[in-house]
């Protein structure tokens, strides 16, 4: 199995940006509970999702269709304000590179 | 009707300046929808102490690739996803001629108001063009005051109306004193009103009793 870093929690406060140290030999894994989603992904920043783009060996439409689908369910019940800033947040990142945004876009219709 | 007067003073905004110059045009990105600017529209442009007057001469559609432009790439999207693309992606680019500009200080709240003030002892008014807004500067319809500002009152003496501004109705004058000491032409293609605004010009003169009116020529084309 492999991760990608997506942001940490120091001080209460969560940061879309590498951790400042990376986990140590022998750390437990946990999947995050729907309450740590849904704080994760409800600070109104959406910079995690430019560090899932970053990466050109990860199928980013596909990881990013699976997360949007998550995260909807842990926001209110399918919160679509919040599925149409992180559209907005996707466009905006993806919009000099036409071919990947239509892929992006074109896996997150099928979340609906 | 206070109140009314407070509200056609107040600008609407509606883009940004992205570019231009004074020989090739400002480039305006509009932020409202392209139906509620025309070709010859007045707009003024706020950039620091100075103020900016200029035309509408063109309206351009744009996209930031070519292929956002293509009706097919919004078909295998949901409604609201192919909105929020749209927004994003494509835009209506403005183009307006600069003609004036006026200084017109900091604002009055402000403390930098009273130096500016005591080195411009004369009002400011409006210049010829010799200067360019910055990047980004906030550009608005012209409000009934800004028109007033550059054409003239209809309250003021001597000043006439000789019709409105496209979009919001403000009155356009002429300053009658000023029209009769230097000659005049009105030219324009067939069916652009220019018997129309000859024959307003002349109700103008005639009315405000500031000219003799003599007319020659093809006469019979200008109904009195």
């Amino acid at each position: 199995m492999s991760v990608v870093f997506v942001g940490y929690e120091q001080n209460g406060k969560i940061f879309h940006l590498f951790p400042p140290r990376p986990p140590l030999t022998l750390d437990s894994i946990q999947p995050c509970s729907d309450a740590d989603l849904a704080r994760f992904t409800g600070t109104g920043q959406f910079g995690y999702l430019r560090l899932l783009l970053a990466d050109p060996m990860l199928p980013a439409a596909e990881l990013l269709a699976v997360h949007v689908r998550a995260a909807l369910a842990v926001h209110s019940g399918g919160d679509s304000e919040w599925h149409d800033r992180a559209v907005t947040v996707l466009i905006a990142m993806l919009k000099d590179d036409y071919p990947q945004l239509m892929a992006v876009l074109g896996a997150l219709s099928e979340v609906n | 009707m206070e109140q009314d007067q407070e509200k056609s003073d107040i600008r609407q905004a509606i883009g940004y300046i992205i570019g231009g110059g004074l020989k090739a045009n400002l480039f305006v990105r509009l932020d409202v929808p392209a139906q509620s600017v025309q070709e010859g529209g007045f707009v003024v442009i706020e950039s620091g102490d100075w103020l900016f007057y200029g035309l509408v001469t063109d309206l351009q559609l744009g996209s930031l690739d070519p292929r956002y432009a293509e009706e097919i790439t919004y078909r295998q999207l949901s409604p609201k996803t192919a909105d929020l693309l749209r927004k994003q992606t494509l835009f209506t680019n403005l183009e307006v001629l600069p003609a004036l500009m006026l200084e017109r200080g900091p604002d009055l709240g402000s403390p930098a108001y009273a130096g500016w003030r005591a080195a411009h002892t004369e009002d400011p008014r409006p210049l010829p063009i010799k200067t360019i807004p910055s990047h980004h500067a906030v550009t608005f319809l012209a409000s009934a005051g800004d028109v007033a500002e550059i054409f003239g009152s209809p309250d003021q003496d001597g000043y006439f109306e000789i019709g409105k501004t496209r979009e919001q109705n403000h009155p356009v004058c002429i300053d009658l004193e000023k029209f009769v000491q230097r000659s005049s032409g009105i030219f324009g293609a067939t069916g652009t009103g220019k018997s129309f605004l000859t024959r307003i010009l002349l109700a103008g003169l005639i009315q405000y009793n500031k000219a003799s009116v003599l007319v020659l020529g093809h006469a019979q084309r200008v109904r009195l």
